[in-house]
């Protein structure tokens, strides 16, 4: 083992494949340092031929922390593609779900990935540097409102989405399904509910 | 008593698997109090060099999901297998190629000219492909290699049993740590999902005609689609009549066919072969030129219903013949 | 033109094509020994992984030989037949096989000439498009890197 190289195999709490090499000299200074991304898909070539409105469900797949944010990214190409705008129902549907996806995503990236590296420090042992160790120093209190707020948003996405993960209500110029009062009723919950958890984490961390 | 060890991994993968796994909800924390988790990338900070470190055998569950596109994750899973007493495969890629597996359409060479050279948002004015590595200092920095074909995990390694979807859903997840951690362990190479068609799950069944009778097929974004009716009844591509069921009808619930994620139920070597037979059948028209004018309105047979099925087929991708011989050496 | 015995595989309908065979070979019609005749009870019974397994085992080229319309012994079957062959056509040319190697023919029980013709002629076509030679399939340590400069 080179005591002048530092390799960090694989980089971890983010969603993809890297490794970095760091090499260093005598006083331990980097002389020079390499991030490798050793993962390649090919999504840019294997959907030629593929029909237009399957690619929100398609590039949904390019990750499934955010398959969200690509399904409706996708969903206005189409709405480009075709020249139509969507009706105002549809968009607020769309905005609806996307504002559902923002939160719980938050959510994820602060306590499960990003967060450990904040709130247990990135000099902790490696066995603590992670959302268990996040639940150690936040309390168990935080950490079952964490995973309660998320389930709830989760579940909504899906609810007008029909998927959570990979969701498939984009269409060219609106969505496939309908917002009935119940499912409306729901949402407000939802939202209420967010904002308060919000609050909430933003009062434990002053603390 | 020691906790017995757990470990995830992800192959060219997009994370849902992941995710489904964190989804487990509260049930995470059970989960975490039963076994002892020492490799998940996504969440928690452990190396390739821990794993190499263990012992043969010492972990009891891998949970491997994503499809096999380089010898890096060819490497790890081949790593995992021979540390772990039982591999899943979990979620479609790693059981079929899933969707990453339309890239087996492709040859390799056409997918990094277009990646790194072709596509319209990249700025690459010295046409630079990732190379195989680089020296420095004595030692070798490189890339692993990027294989020809994507292959499903049971190409790379045994596989002691499937959990397909995309992702796979919730309750078939717990259900499977359940069944593993109990003493009665299921048919080594059984899919741990229901084998029926999803038709039977379908919450649309009763709308179901008995004999369905195809004589347009429509794009979702042509009609309107009832959020009542059966889906193929309304001329749309709904896979379900070829797909296992598990999943709970969820696509169909969003009021969109369903896809085929699950794969084909037991019975069937390759998916997208028995959906054309299925779609055949129930096409309504003995007239040559009336039946070409209704598979017309398909525009994507191979995508639609070989979507994550591919690898796993029984051609397993566009076939190589001799007459091919692209190289990127001559490309500058 | 490749200098290579084509292996087709045809799938005939017991009831007529099949039989057309049979007179084909009583009237010492010669067609080539290059096919590989499989009887089944209607065209209908062909599974498209049929098809799909003898492309991966090696066949050039796959001949499908039914009733003709109207005339199937199941009264359905060689629609079925018809329907399923459209769509192989396409898929088959995405992966990597050239249209002219499925071939499906209506020959009645009577048309002995017709299987030869078809036979000759397709072994003929298959003979110039070459071997479908499926790549073997290559243990993943041999592949090559193709992003070597």
């Amino acid at each position: 083992m080179n005591p002048l190289k530092i390799t960090i195999d694989p980089i971890t709490r983010l969603e993809g494949h890297g490794k970095i090499d760091i090499f260093l000299d005598e006083s331990g200074n980097v002389k020079k340092t390499y991030f490798q991304v050793p993962e390649l898909r090919g999504f840019e070539k294997f959907v030629e031929g593929r029909p237009a409105e399957e690619m929100p469900q398609i590039t949904s797949r390019i990750c499934g922390v955010c398959p969200t944010a690509h399904h409706l990214a996708s969903t206005k190409a189409l709405d480009d593609l075709y020249k139509v705008e969507p009706t105002l129902t549809a968009r607020k549907i769309r905005e609806l779900v996307n504002s559902t996806f923002f939160v719980e995503d938050h959510a994820l990236h602060f306590f499960f990935l990003g967060g450990p590296d904040f709130i247990v420090g990135v000099d902790a042992p490696k066995g603590l540097r992670n959302i268990i160790g996040v639940l150690n120093k936040v309390g168990i209190e935080v950490g079952s409102e964490v995973i309660k707020i998320r389930k709830l948003l989760r579940e909504l996405i899906a609810l007008a989405g029909g998927k959570t993960i990979h969701p498939v209500f984009g269409l060219p110029g609106g969505v496939s399904k309908q917002i009935t009062r119940e499912m409306q009723e729901k949402f407000i919950n939802g939202a209420e509910n967010a904002v308060k958890f919000a609050l909430f984490v933003l009062n434990c961390l002053r603390k | 008593m020691k906790k017995p060890k757990v470990a995830f991994y992800w192959c060219a993968s997009c994370g849902g698997c992941e995710e489904a796994v964190v989804d487990l909800g509260e049930e995470i924390l059970n989960v975490v109090d039963l076994v002892d988790i020492v490799f998940w990338p996504v969440a928690l900070d452990f190396k390739v060099d821990d794993l190499v470190n263990l012992e043969e055998g010492e972990i009891t569950t891998a949970f491997i999901n994503g499809a096999i596109r380089t010898s890096e994750q060819h490497e790890i899973v081949k790593l995992l297998r021979r540390k772990s007493k039982f591999v899943i495969a979990y979620g479609s890629c790693s059981c079929f190629g899933g969707i990453p597996g339309l890239a087996n359409l492709f040859s390799a060479n056409e997918i990094v000219r277009r990646v790194y050279l072709e596509t319209p948002s990249t700025i690459n004015p010295e046409n630079v492909i990732p190379g195989r590595g680089d020296k420095f200092d004595g030692s070798v920095v490189s890339l692993p290699k990027f294989y020809d074909k994507v292959k499903p995990l049971d190409q790379a390694i045994e596989v002691d049993y499937y959990l397909p979807g995309c992702p796979p859903p919730v309750k078939l997840t717990l259900e499977a740590i359940k069944t593993l951690l109990s003493d009665t362990l299921p048919e080594r190479g059984s899919v741990l999902a229901p084998d029926v068609a999803l038709c039977n799950e379908c919450p649309r069944k009763e709308t179901k005609p008995d004999k369905i009778e195809l004589r347009a097929i429509n794009r979702p974004h042509q009609v309107y689609i009832d959020a009542e009716k059966c889906l193929l009844a309304q001329g749309l591509l709904c896979l379900g009549i070829g797909t296992r069921a598990g999943c709970g009808a969820a696509c169909i619930n969003g009021n969109m066919p369903c896809t085929g994620c699950m794969g084909p139920p037991g019975n069937v070597k390759d998916q997208g072969a028995k959906l054309i037979s299925a779609l055949a059948s129930i096409v309504s028209s003995n007239d040559e030129e009336e039946i070409k004018r209704i598979l017309e309105q398909i525009p994507d047979p191979t995508g639609t219903f070989y979507k994550y099925f591919l690898p796993y087929s029984i051609l397993q991708g566009k076939i190589k013949r001799e007459i091919e011989n692209e190289s990127l050496e001559n490309y500058d | 033109m490749y200098d290579f015995e084509p292996k087709i595989v045809a799938f005939f309908c017991n009831w007529c094509t099949y039989t057309a065979a049979d007179l084909a070979g009583l009237s010492r019609l010669q067609y080539s020994p290059c096919v590989r005749v499989i009887r089944l009870m209607c065209s209908g019974r062909i599974d498209p992984q049929f098809i799909l397994e003898a492309f991966s085992k090696g066949a050039d080229g796959v001949l499908i030989g039914g009733c003709h319309p109207g005339d199937c012994h199941y009264q359905e079957g060689n629609y079925k037949a018809l329907r399923r062959y459209i769509l192989l056509k396409k898929i088959l040319k995405d992966f990597g096989i050239e249209e002219e190697r499925l071939r499906l023919e209506w020959i009645s029980a009577s048309e002995g000439d017709k299987v030869q013709k078809v036979v000759n002629e397709m072994v003929e076509i298959i003979k110039k498009l070459g071997p479908v030679k499926p790549e073997k399939i290559i243990q993943l340590e041999e592949q090559t890197d193709k992003m070597e400069i």
